[in-house]
């Protein structure tokens, strides 16, 4: 109790209060951008958040993605094209209300349903974090590792449709974790004699480069023409009418909640992937499936909901075990461990009134979607004038100044340039960013795990089977892994072609 | 722009052969019989069992025409040109961070990008983006203690 009320204080400071504030109109601004994801909202506070007491900067995070994911729906509203990824679901049926006059309640409706959302997931993450830490007190060198490669498995066969490539992106990010003094020899790989390069590849400068960057040189390939409503539509009491919908869909909303909590739990799968499966759960259980995609608003309530819970759920496996549930918590368990604040079991037993922060963070951050949220919609057609011209070249100079406040090195900003390069390529052939990311980031964890575990056994591979949690984890994770490399091998026999990730990711 | 999937198929072999070549040169560790070549090993066979399959894959799909397939933007007024000048000059700005800067460095920069997305008005281009570093650099370096190299105004301001 004593730890709960240190975290009231620690988020109740007017230092913390304001720079949620601050950032979650910044949040707000980049999610209403179409083509600013909310990764990339976080990837670019990273560098603010280095100067900063651990609860203020993570309420930072937190503040900012919630709004980015939010505002994502304005754009997807009014202009046809989403603000984040994890609004793409439902863009055609809150453009076609927008159509028909019925801006404000598609509007209303994302804002209120994004709140209740993340309201479920902060709660479903309040309960289950620290039961799960306390079990994974026992794990040892062999569960990790199984839980590690679990996640990134399901980063590979559920963020893309063609897993041949997934695998790939996974294989580029565990590489660049090599990179570097080895963790167990201390022998300098692949370092080819640059200094800079033996402490390994920064990964904050990389996931600016590959979220950040690459979405700047997509941006300057692109026609660069958006098709504006927000001219053309008189907004009145967006909570008019909201009451009524949450009566009529209540049954959407819980399973919403729950789906979207669930996804965003699982390693490697977020907000975006969360929408799109409850937008088809949507349409499958709807009275009324015809009506999906011209302008129906039951599919905006499921998929609203479902991405600001997956946000929050995201960070189950992130705080207890380390390993991110999506490519924003990657970013977060960055900062987490520039700030000491090592994420993993012993979390609630070091400092249990940060967890506590964080929660409160989450249920405050949701709670202030509501004013900043309305105040986004009043204000979205000034929000959309700024020019694109003016903001990409100086989204860049913050990508710069951002990879080299890391070490105070230009030879991060040489990372991030290398990186934005390799991620757009990557994005244009079909390659995921996120498994990269996440290879990235739990490739020396991985390494390590499995070399302890190694050693251990004498190189005896049967005994990461020998624990009953491990020998579980790894059963999971060679199904997920047999059933995958079954169907491609069936599709290939049968001549048909393997699927592509379009249904999955927009 | 899409490559080839043969094409990248065929980079990531060369890839996991160099990767292999490199960890051969890996000391042992003492008294195991696996040391620090073995993730960096296991990562090389994974490539080459990816690059082969998608050798394979890219001759029977074949759904990029030649090797590199710019796509339509690469037709449209010197969208070519437009990635060339970001990426150009963020390299540039690398090397002469330290010679000119960050506050001329970017400013230059990002007045030259809009300017040429706006398709001209250079003045005004470089105006605002002044006005936008200079607001950054107080940020980084007077608030945030960010050792932003000021290149020749050097003691001219904070």
């Amino acid at each position: 109790m004593a730890a709960f009320e240190t975290a009231l204080g620690l988020v109740f400071e007017p230092y913390t209060l304001w720079m949620m504030v601050l950032s979650g109109l910044f949040g707000l601004f980049v999610g209403a951008m179409p083509g600013l994801t909310a990764t990339m909202a976080t990837a670019l506070l990273v560098p603010v958040t280095f100067f900063m007491p651990p609860v203020p900067a993570v309420a930072m995070l937190v503040t900012a993605t919630a709004m980015a994911i939010f505002a994502g729906d304005l754009p997807g509203a009014l202009v046809r094209i989403p603000g984040t990824p994890a609004s793409a679901a439902y863009v055609e049926d809150a453009h076609r209300l927008t159509r028909k006059g019925r801006a404000e309640l598609v509007l209303g409706c994302g804002l209120v349903f994004s709140v209740i959302g993340g309201i479920f997931g902060s709660l479903v993450l309040a309960v289950s974090a620290p039961i799960l830490a306390e079990f994974a007190l026992g794990f040892s060198s062999f569960e990790y590792f199984w839980l590690a490669l679990f996640g990134l498995s399901c980063a590979v066969f559920i963020s893309t449709g063609r897993p041949l490539k997934g695998i790939v992106s996974v294989l580029i990010g565990l590489t660049l974790a090599t990179v570097g003094i080895d963790p167990t020899a201390g022998h300098p790989r692949f370092t080819f004699g640059s200094v800079e390069l033996t402490a390994g590849v920064s990964f904050i400068p990389a996931m600016i480069g590959m979220f950040a960057m690459a979405e700047v040189l997509r941006w300057v390939t692109s026609p660069r023409t958006i098709e504006d409503l927000a001219g053309r539509q008189k907004l009145g009491n967006v909570f008019k009418g909201q009451w009524q919908l949450l009566r009529r869909y209540w049954p959407n909303v819980l399973r919403s909640n729950v789906v979207g909590t669930a996804i965003g739990v699982l390693p490697g799968a977020g907000a975006d992937i969360a929408a799109w499966v409850t937008y088809a759960l949507s349409k499958r259980f709807s009275k009324e499936p015809e009506k999906f995609g011209t302008g129906h608003i039951e599919g905006v309530v499921d998929a609203g909901t479902a991405n600001n819970s997956a946000l929050a759920g995201a960070w189950v496996p992130a705080l207890v075990f380390g390993i991110p549930g999506d490519t924003i918590t990657a970013i977060v368990i960055g900062v987490l461990y520039i700030k000491g604040m090592n994420p993993g079991p012993t979390i609630m037993l070091n400092n249990p009134e940060f967890l506590y922060a964080i929660f409160i963070v989450f249920v405050l951050a949701n709670i202030l979607l509501l004013p900043l949220g309305w105040l986004a919609i009043k204000v979205f057609r000034r929000i959309l004038a700024i020019p694109r011209e003016f903001l990409m070249p100086m989204i860049l100079v913050c990508c710069v100044v951002g990879s080299f406040a890391i070490n105070n090195s230009v030879f991060g900003v040489g990372i991030m340039l290398v990186l934005g390069v390799l991620g757009y390529l990557m994005e244009e052939n079909g390659f995921p960013i996120a498994p990269a990311i996440l290879g990235l980031v739990l490739g020396e964890m991985i390494e390590s795990h499995f070399m302890t575990s190694m050693i251990k056994a004498d190189g005896n591979l049967l005994a990461f089977f020998e624990r009953p949690v491990s020998a579980f984890l790894g059963a999971v994770t060679l199904l997920v892994w047999s059933w995958v490399v079954i169907g491609a091998i069936r599709r290939s026999l049968r001549g048909g072609p393997a699927p592509t990730g379009e249904a999955a990711v927009p | 722009m899409r490559i080839h999937d043969s094409a990248i198929g065929l980079v990531l072999l060369l890839l996991a052969a160099f990767m292999a070549r490199e960890a051969a040169g890996f000391p042992p560790m003492p008294g195991q019989r696996f040391g620090p070549s073995l993730v960096p090993n296991l990562l090389a066979a994974g490539f080459a069992i990816c690059g082969l399959a998608l050798v394979v894959s890219g001759l029977r799909r074949r759904e990029v025409e030649g090797l590199v397939e710019l796509g339509e933007w690469a037709r449209k007024g010197g969208h070519v040109l437009d990635v060339g000048l970001v990426v150009g000059g963020l390299a540039l700005l690398i090397l002469l961070w330290k010679p000119i800067g960050f506050l001329i460095g970017a400013t230059l920069y990002t007045g030259l990008l809009a300017a040429r997305f706006r398709g001209g008005r250079l003045p005004s281009s470089l105006l605002v983006a002044a006005l936008a570093c200079f607001a950054v650099d107080w940020a980084f370096r007077r608030l945030l203690l960010v050792p932003l190299p000021q290149g020749p105004l050097t003691g001219l301001y904070w």
